[in-house]
């Protein structure tokens, strides 16, 4: 499929071949790279130069209520206040509901509107919506209005959620919701299509990922994307305050991160020696100079086969043991160096073709 | 679910003074000028400024106020923000365009409607003819010519250009103010026409009535087109 972005004129994919069957599906690059062509192109929106784009076997033109697009630029309906956008989108998805149970005929869909009734419940509660409801959208933060988006899309019951930088503008309570919600997402079945330029963004939720650069598609591994070596395996650096308030969560830490994912090595350093190695992307040149906070660092240095799995058991045991993190390093690459690498990489006979993006829920 | 929409959509304007204010003015306006012209008679009246520049000012404001009312943004970037904000909550692009157009249309033509009757009513004088078929008249002019200005001005808002607006007002005031053939294309002169005024390129009245009716349809057609695909 070749297609050009409507909202980014410099956003246009080449021959770009995907095939996604369920999971959490991540496409690295930049708007420039093409990531904002290939959303608009799946949710119908952009101008196909050629190829094709079939949800569940139906070409996407035909089929605009089963995705649901969140752009970088949210926008919504700032008058009205969240409360009303809430009972606006879920009016939307009951139709969207009562479309694909006149799609199917009678059957499945008693159990599936229950289940998607209580998801809607859970996101609104897992976002923290009640505490803004009766905010108008044009009072909220961005990353309010962000959130409410994405709340919004998971709340919805289409089959192909297509989102743009998930975890961008988002405040830190909301990360932990929109990855719960995700999960959720995938265990009903559906598709979530993330674009993002960061490696440990996608990281954090995707099962599969490729990389866009210059248009082009190029496939790629977590191994790859983390600079695995093949004994060593992977790094995830967490550096935390030393404080003995902070000692108990740290032991949980690693106990969690032990149970959940095979560790190579683990390394534990406090005082001088820990903050060291870490001083310059630490320090604050404006900050008042603190010696004695500086010795208060631990940092812990995890290594493991699977960088995947180590890097989402690492940020599962900090959400999960609230862990004091001030900071946290992976080897994971940057989108340029991985670009780089890549582009020297030809593309593949079915690449070349052009075989058409297709999506299909299990 | 259109019924929410619309709903909510017509809230927003009201709960935005960046969407109504404009509207208020020109409404206080032409009931002003209504009072003004109240010894001229009800034919000068809605002839005079009533007919142009007032009556494209309230139908300009409707169509800007639903596109400021429903902005997502602090900026007005016109009706294809609108959809894509309510894109944003599931509804549909095509209902979301369909809702805006439709709302725009419909609440310029009421409005239009009873300012032209009310103009009717206040300047009815001796020399206009009976008031009740003149004030039935006024209305379904009023109603028409607030729809056809709306579907007119709906195009540049679906483009979403602010210069593009000014150009469609300027183009009416230019062309419309003659009664030659280029004069068929803006709503102006069969607006005047039907109110009494002189014909547009010799058209009859009916088929001055029959080209708004279709420029209604054509202009708030081209305008969903666009806006759904912003």
């Amino acid at each position: 499929m070749s297609a050009r972005a409507r909202s980014h004129a410099r956003s246009r994919i080449e021959r770009v071949s995907l095939r996604i069957d369920q999971g959490v599906f991540a496409v690295l690059g930049r708007h420039s790279d093409g990531t904002t062509a290939l959303l608009e192109a799946v949710c119908g929106q952009a101008s196909l130069r050629s190829g094709a784009i079939r949800i569940d076997q139906r070409d996407v033109r035909s089929t605009q209520n089963r995705v649901h697009y969140v752009p970088r630029r949210t926008v919504l309906p700032a008058a009205l206040r969240v409360r009303e956008a809430w009972g606006i989108a879920e009016r939307a998805a009951t139709c969207v509901d009562a479309w694909r149970t006149k799609e199917q005929g009678a059957g499945a869909p008693t159990s599936a509107m229950s289940t998607v009734a209580s998801t809607r419940a859970v996101v609104w509660r897992n976002f923290d919506l009640e505490r803004i409801a009766d905010v108008p959208i044009r009072s909220l933060s961005y990353a309010h209005v962000r959130a409410l988006a994405l709340a919004v899309a998971f709340a919805s019951s289409v089959r192909v959620l297509a989102i743009d930088e998930p975890f961008a503008d988002i405040d830190g309570p909301a990360v932990g919701a929109i990855r719960e919600a995700i999960g959720a997402c995938v265990r009903q079945g559906r598709i979530v299509l993330v674009t993002t330029a960061s490696v440990r963004d996608a990281s954090r939720v995707a099962d599969n990922a490729v990389v866009l650069v210059n248009g082009s598609c190029k496939p790629v591994d977590w191994n790859q994307m983390y600079g695995a070596q093949p004994r060593s395996g992977a790094s995830v650096t967490v550096v935390t305050h030393a404080t003995s308030s902070a000692d108990g969560a740290a032991a949980k830490f690693l106990a969690f991160v032990a149970q959940h994912v095979d560790v190579t090595s683990v390394r534990v350093v406090s005082g001088d020696a820990a903050y060291a190695p870490l001083t310059t992307p630490l320090s604050d040149p404006d900050a008042p100079h603190d010696a004695g906070a500086q010795r208060m660092a631990r940092l812990i240095e995890l290594e493991g086969r699977s960088p995947i799995a180590l890097a989402r058991a690492v940020n599962e045991a900090i959400a999960q043991t609230q862990l004091p993190v001030e900071a946290m390093y992976s080897s994971a690459q940057t989108l340029e160096g991985l670009g780089r690498e890549l582009s020297k990489v030809p593309s593949s006979p079915e690449q070349a073709r052009g075989v058409p993006v297709s999506l299909r829920s299990s | 679910m259109m019924r929410e929409v619309v709903r909510a959509m017509v809230a927003s304007i009201w709960r935005s003074p960046r969407a109504w204010s404009p509207l208020a003015l020109w409404v206080t306006l032409a009931l002003a000028s209504a009072v003004r012209e109240r010894p001229n008679g009800a034919s000068h009246a809605l002839l005079g400024s009533f007919a142009f520049p007032l009556l494209p000012l309230v139908a300009l404001a409707v169509v800007g106020g639903l596109a400021a009312g429903g902005a997502a943004s602090g900026k007005r970037e016109g009706l294809g923000e609108v959809v894509r904000g309510w894109a944003g909550l599931g509804v549909a692009r095509e209902r979301s365009a369909a809702a805006a157009i439709g709302t725009a249309l419909a609440m310029s033509a009421a409005i239009s409607a009873l300012l032209s009757l009310a103009t009717c009513i206040v300047c009815h004088g001796p020399s206009d003819p009976a008031l009740a078929p003149d004030a039935w008249a006024s209305l379904w002019i009023g109603g028409l010519a607030g729809a056809a200005y709306a579907a007119y001005f709906a195009m540049p808002e679906s483009i979403g250009r602010g210069g593009l607006r000014t150009m469609f007002f300027g183009a009416d005031w230019l062309v419309g103010s003659g009664t030659g053939a280029l004069s068929v294309v803006t709503p102006r002169r069969h607006i005047s026409a039907l109110f009494g005024g002189e014909l547009s390129a010799n058209l009859s009245q009916r088929a001055s009535c029959i080209v708004l009716v279709l420029m209604a349809i054509a202009g708030g057609w081209l305008a969903w087109s666009r806006a759904r695909r912003a």
